[in-house]
């Protein structure tokens, strides 16, 4: 049988495909189109880099912020089971190491701190509602001001030995606050040192307040940024595990393990 | 007499310049001039300030008392003194219109609700400077969504035919839910009234207590959007009060205002600038 898992967030559409058990294909996309075709799009590339037609999939297992925004999927799929994110993550991760007791995901738009049992039941979420800032956005929007690559952005805020100190909490103001700093004439690797280290101490400290328990994983488009990995273990104390897939994928994950349950 | 007064905000530069008689009295507005900023606030500050002097043929010499207010205010040299940009609106409200007692603000980067007394004493305020949800920065950024300038924003919004709502108060959650509607089809027209909706929403529950029950008015670039105005008016019951100064430029006047109570209470220097 094919399960299909299927993130849809808040920027990228995100896919993953098991057959079997196994992975046999994923595939991601930003939206920068009608969110059915690119999530449409998005299906099909990973199906097809396991050989599969879109046909092929009898579940689809559909999660993230947008999901319940996606409505065309009759035709093609037999069958949708729509589940909350954080179940998602909290299967997919307990798959992957049994230890694991919470999850901090940074997205986009966000952050989860996941609290897990030992059957891989998410017992407890803390997120951000109403506000983007302790979100990977604000990563993006200083990665574009300063005209360094997002993925360098992680090394170069690790050279720096003295980070500055960043005062707006606020994505919007935290840009604007950069500019200013850049026309003083301050070194980026400084500045993105204290980007860094603002982004995983509004984390670290939301993480704390729930009381954390080991092992704790990092996932999520952020978690491949160096340098809030670096901060975040030094404002944590603790050794963040890796986890064998594409922090990016494992919602989807969870969601085609799901919907393998289901069907 | 001549008094500057000059407001370096977080987008745009305001100088103003009022001219008295030899009795120091009778102030009137000779010069004021606006720009976008430059990267430090000093230069924004000379070069706004310079503009305004040329434009009038007097140069820096010629300026009596020189007050700044706004974002960059401290960090002003030319400036003798500095005051709040609070301050200031009330001051620069109650020297055009000293009927009006409560006051919006909306810069480019924060929202403030005044409240001044029948002296134009500040007395009350709520401020909001640490997310940018009602403020310039949220319509700059949602206006780059849609690919238009934030000066059409109202134009545009009134060719709306449908109601939409954008929900997210976070400028970041806005401008993804807007790029997501605009991707499935939804006209720009229907989102820009959509934003202007947001913004009078955010702003009004910031300034509802302040401003209930008294003349108001708006000031800062944003009072210049008649979308966002026409929705606040409604969502507040009242209609604001219009004044006759360039609503942008009411900080900077407030600090020129400000520069002159100064000249008057410092009798040293009046002495010296009578004789």
């Amino acid at each position: 049988m094919v399960y299909a898992g299927c993130d849809i967030g808040a920027s990228v559409v995100k896919a993953v495909i098991i057959k079997d058990r196994k992975i046999t294909g994923t595939a991601k996309r930003k939206i920068d189109d009608g969110l059915e075709k690119v999530t449409k799009g998005v299906l099909k590339e990973a199906l097809q880099a396991g050989g599969l037609s879109l046909r092929r999939a009898s579940v689809l297992g559909i999660t993230g912020r947008e999901a319940r925004s996606v409505k065309f999927f009759r035709p093609f799929m037999p069958k949708l089971s729509f589940r909350p994110e954080e179940l998602c993550i909290a299967k997919a991760t307990h798959k992957m190491n049994l230890n694991i007791r919470t999850v901090i995901d940074i997205g986009a738009l966000g952050f989860k701190i996941i609290s897990i049992d030992e059957r891989g039941m998410p017992i407890d979420i803390i997120t951000n509602e109403k506000c983007a800032s302790g979100g990977g956005r604000f990563l993006e929007n200083i990665s574009k001001a300063l005209e360094v690559d997002l993925d360098k952005m992680g090394e170069i805020a690790l050279i720096s030995k003295e980070p500055c100190t960043i005062t707006n909490q606020c994505v919007v103001f935290a840009e604007t606050e950069v500019i200013s700093l850049v026309n003083k004439g301050v070194d980026k690797k400084h500045i993105l040192g204290g980007i860094v280290s603002s982004l995983a101490s509004q984390v670290a400290s939301a993480a704390k307040r729930g009381g954390l328990k080991k092992d704790v994983a990092f996932i999520g488009g952020t978690s491949k940024n160096q340098g809030i990995y670096y901060y975040l273990e030094k404002n944590l104390d603790v050794k963040l595990k890796k986890i064998p897939l594409d922090p990016q994928f494992i919602s989807a994950y969870g969601a085609a393990i799901l919907a393998g349950n289901s069907g | 007499m001549i008094f500057a007064g000059c407001d370096v905000g977080s987008l745009t530069a305001k100088a103003v310049v009022l001219e008295t008689n030899k009795d120091n009295i009778n102030p009137g507005v000779i010069s004021s001039e606006l720009m976008g900023v430059r990267p430090l606030p000093e230069q924004s500050a000379t070069e706004i300030m310079q503009r305004a002097l040329d434009a009038i043929n007097i140069s820096f010499e010629d300026i009596d008392v020189c007050c700044s207010t706004g974002y960059g205010r401290e960090e002003i040299s030319f400036a003798d003194f500095n005051i709040s940009e609070i301050s200031c609106h009330g001051k620069g409200v109650y020297f055009t219109d000293p009927l009006v007692r409560a006051i919006i603000d909306i810069g480019g980067q924060d929202l403030k609700a005044i409240r001044i007394d029948e002296q134009g004493r500040l007395v009350d305020f709520k401020m909001n400077n640490r997310c940018a949800a009602g403020t310039g920065r949220f319509l700059e950024v949602s206006a780059q969504v849609l690919g238009v300038s934030i000066e059409d924003l109202g134009p545009l919004s009134i060719k709306s035919r449908k109601n939409i709502s954008v929900t997210g108060q976070c400028s970041i959650f806005a401008e993804m839910e807007v790029t997501r509607k605009l991707y499935s089809g939804i006209k720009k027209a229907d989102l820009a009234a959509a934003i202007n909706k947001a913004m009078a929403l955010r702003i009004s529950a910031l300034a509802k207590r302040i401003v209930h029950g008294v003349p108001t008015c708006i000031t800062g670039g944003v009072s210049k959007n008649i979308g966002v105005v026409a929705n606040l008016e409604k969502v507040l019951g009242m209609s604001f009060k219009k004044i006759s100064f360039d609503p942008q430029m009411i900080g900077a006047l407030g600090a020129a205002v400000y520069a002159k109570e100064y000249f008057n209470t410092r009798p040293a220097k009046q002495e010296k600038g009578l004789a």
